[in-house]
């Protein structure tokens, strides 16, 4: 009896996991498994030669490939850090009583909810070279007009990246998710139990220190949170890299100008649909994904230890 | 019944014609006097067209319908290159439509190697296709951008359907300033823009830098070419092509009359009458017009691209129609018949009207609704005066993976990042180990 009512539970609970379980299967996990599949043939538009391992040894030695890597590092280091912190910071700063709090967290969420590809059209035309506000705003100031989105020059260094295009690029993103992360971060924030901070403040914490000895700990799990899918989302990142960087218009593919955009996601993108190369672009994409697992697996061991939960 | 038969089909090949056509005498169906009679099977046609363009067609779909016991449902897959990516997905499932567009000679190459097409010359050998008189009334350089060497002999892989080409855009008013007339040679034009550098405030050329619009145009015009003949070798690292690549490198770093841009993003300034020069397809005009502030229009100028020593030379671009291998005969059969019928002088001249493609065959251009136009615009015949000088892109199946090199070649001899030699040789480099598949 017991036994029947135990196994009709099991049932109940697997029909319940079902459409969870279809649904990641069907779209994630049989992707995946195909894409490893593909990645060991010669592939163009029809399946070709059995290759084994040859594809990744290719790639390994594929300067485009290993630029590719490195740009999409760039990347996210140059926007993470960079849109986690001014997040914070505008959180903190809405966390006050403010006026019109409600219109602001409006305010910098709307890029949020905005779609990439509209924000990047319209950020191609601030970065116009003849017409856009960003050469005004040189011109204002007394400097020299650039480039921008067709400038492959490093900022730091002539042939360093990121160049002036993709550093144009980590702009737009950072503006783009700044809002996302400060919503999530007032969240956070508004978790923190009050009764903690007010012993802080009666035993003389107040400002920098109660910020950097209460909030910022208690704060952790949605840092850390935000950062495993910030990083996720960096080194996944297309929308925005490929519009902005020309993709789709004219005659180029994707990561102009002169591939100096062109980020792992990108690369994966060009080899697959613009050089029809699918068994090798396979290859690309199960190597972003080993590295993005590598990454987050490092991002825990490093950071999510360090979190403290309350409450 | 064979008799009954006969006749169904010859009323139906009548009705096909229409009560307003005027069949030219290319139009005589003197081929198909054995034809069979018309499958009555439904077919796919996925194509690329939207907008206004896309309406167009599907009235000329339904024309076709009505017609014809043949029934076509066009499915209008998104953009060019998303329909690229549909009908790649399509040949790796096996679900092919029965027909398609696309978009180059260098597409329907690696569908062909793919072995997903059948031939159009196989129907146009059949009492379905043309008398070698009948395919005279074809533009010739349409015919050679369908055109695949196969067992070493020039087969029509496709057939040919919405055309244009790259040509020169101009702002009359600004040239009527500087006092410079429509340059005829790539000489003319360089001096031009430096008369409107010095004359006007106008920028004297925006253009986007990728391989088609100056590079290839130019190399043709010298007598020279992108890649050998049996498409083994690069071939652009020649004197020619130096010239080609120095040209618009002084135009933008040493003359500094030609600004660079993105895409389409010239388009703008230039429908804002503050660009002489700008190059694009022979479609673009529309969309210049409707970019235009209503308070500031001016007639948009429109010229052949300039030309070399050996003439003027210009790319071919728009799409072309295939049939799909891996579908019935008889839908096969009826896809050709269809293609056949979109290209006839009747549907041609009103699909270029429409949609500002070029008309298909000599005989369109006399056709009365084509004249009557020309009349009122002069323009139209801009482009189907520079058809003669067309030039397919190649029908390699590697060119996508070499177009992003020779674009690359273009944009770092332009921002100055090499000197036009080391881009070329590069570049050359690259291209030879793509067609040696490394």
């Amino acid at each position: 009896m017991r036994a029947a009512w135990r196994r009709r539970e099991a049932i109940e609970g697997y029909l319940f996991l079902a459409p969870a379980v279809l649904i990641i299967g069907a779209f994630h996990v049989w992707p995946a498994l195909y894409v490893f599949y593909m990645s060991l043939f010669r592939w163009d538009i029809l399946q070709g030669a059995f290759l084994g391992f040859r594809n990744y040894e290719h790639l390994l030695q594929d300067a485009d490939f290993l630029r590719s890597l490195l740009l999409t590092l760039v990347y996210a280091l140059g926007t993470v850090p960079l849109e986690m912190a001014a997040g914070l910071a505008v959180a903190l700063v809405l966390h006050q009583r403010l006026r019109f709090r409600g219109l602001f967290r409006l305010l910098y969420f709307l890029p949020y909810v905005t779609s990439q590809v509209a924000v990047a059209l319209v950020w191609g035309w601030v970065f116009n070279p003849s017409y856009g506000a960003a050469n005004g705003l040189l011109a204002s100031l007394g400097l020299a007009p650039q480039h921008w989105l067709l400038e492959p020059g490093g900022i730091f260094a002539p042939d360093a990246p990121p160049s002036l295009a993709l550093a144009a690029i980590m702009i737009v993103t950072v503006w783009y998710y700044l809002g996302f992360h400060a919503v999530v971060f007032l969240s956070g924030l508004a978790a923190i139990p009050g009764d903690l901070v007010e012993a802080a403040r009666i035993d003389g914490a107040s400002g920098l220190k109660l910020f950097r000895h209460v909030t910022f700990p208690l704060l952790s799990p949605t840092t850390y949170f935000l950062l495993l899918i910030a990083t996720i989302g960096a080194m996944t990142s297309f929308n925005l890299i490929y519009v902005m960087g020309g993709g789709g218009q004219s005659f180029g593919c994707a990561g102009n100008p002169l591939g100096t955009t062109q980020v792992a996601a990108l690369f994966v993108f060009d080899r697959f649909w613009c050089q029809t190369e699918l068994g090798y672009a396979s290859a690309a994409a199960f190597v972003l994904g080993l590295l993005i697992l590598a990454l987050s697996a490092l991002n825990g061991r490093l950071f999510g230890r360090r979190t403290v939960y309350v409450g | 019944m064979v008799h009954k038969v006969y006749a169904l089909f010859l009323a139906l090949l009548l009705a096909s014609c229409g009560p307003a056509a005027s069949p030219s005498p290319t139009e005589q169906p003197t081929s198909n006097a054995t034809a069979a009679p018309e499958p009555a099977v439904t077919i796919t046609f996925w194509h690329g067209q939207s907008g206004v363009l896309g309406d167009r067609l599907n009235e000329l779909i339904a024309k076709f319908n009505s017609s014809h016991k043949i029934q076509v449902q066009g499915a209008f897959q998104g953009t060019y290159d998303q329909l690229y990516q549909k009908i790649v997905s399509a040949i790796q499932a096996g679900s092919v439509p029965d027909m398609a567009m696309v978009s180059g000679p260098p597409q329907t190459a690696q569908y062909w190697k793919a072995k997903a097409l059948i031939p159009v010359q196989q129907f146009i050998d059949s009492p379905d296709g043309f008398t070698a008189d009948q395919l005279k009334d074809f533009v010739p350089a349409l015919l050679n951008d369908n055109s695949l060497p196969v067992n070493g002999k020039q087969t029509l892989v496709s057939w040919p359907f919405s055309k244009s080409l790259a040509l020169l855009y101009y702002n009359p008013d600004i040239l009527a300033q500087a006092g410079v007339q429509v340059p005829k040679t790539w000489e003319d034009l360089k001096a031009a823009l430096i008369t409107v550098k010095s004359k006007t405030t106008a920028t004297p050329l925006e253009y986007t830098p990728d391989v088609y619009y100056f590079f290839l145009p130019y190399l043709w015009s010298q007598g020279g070419d992108a890649l050998s003949a049996d498409y083994s070798k690069a071939a652009f690292n020649s004197t020619q092509g130096l010239a080609a690549l120095q040209y618009q490198t002084d135009l933008v770093l040493a003359d500094k009359t030609a600004v660079v841009t993105q895409g389409f993003d010239w388009q703008n300034p230039f429908a804002q009458g503050k660009v002489a020069f700008a190059v694009s397809t022979s479609v673009s005009r529309p969309f210049i017009e409707q970019a235009m502030p209503s308070d500031h229009t001016f007639k948009v100028g429109m010229a052949p691209l300039p030309a070399g020593p050996k003439g003027a030379a210009t790319d071919l671009f728009g799409n072309n129609l295939v049939i799909f291998a891996k579908t019935p005969s008889d839908h096969q059969r009826a896809a050709w018949l269809f293609m056949k019928w979109l290209t006839d002088t009747d549907q041609t001249v009103a699909w270029s009207l429409a949609s500002g493609y070029m008309p298909l065959r000599v005989s369109a251009q006399n056709a009365p609704d084509f004249k009557a136009a020309a009349q009122k615009d002069d323009r139209v015949l801009v482009a189907i005066n520079a058809l003669t000088d067309g030039h397919g892109i190649p029908g390699s199946p590697d060119w996508q993976k070499m177009q992003p090199v020779l674009g690359d070649m273009v944009t770092s001899a332009l921002l100055g990042k090499a000197s036009p030699k080391d881009a070329i040789t590069a570049a050359e480099k690259k291209v030879n180990d793509i067609l040696a598949g490394q």
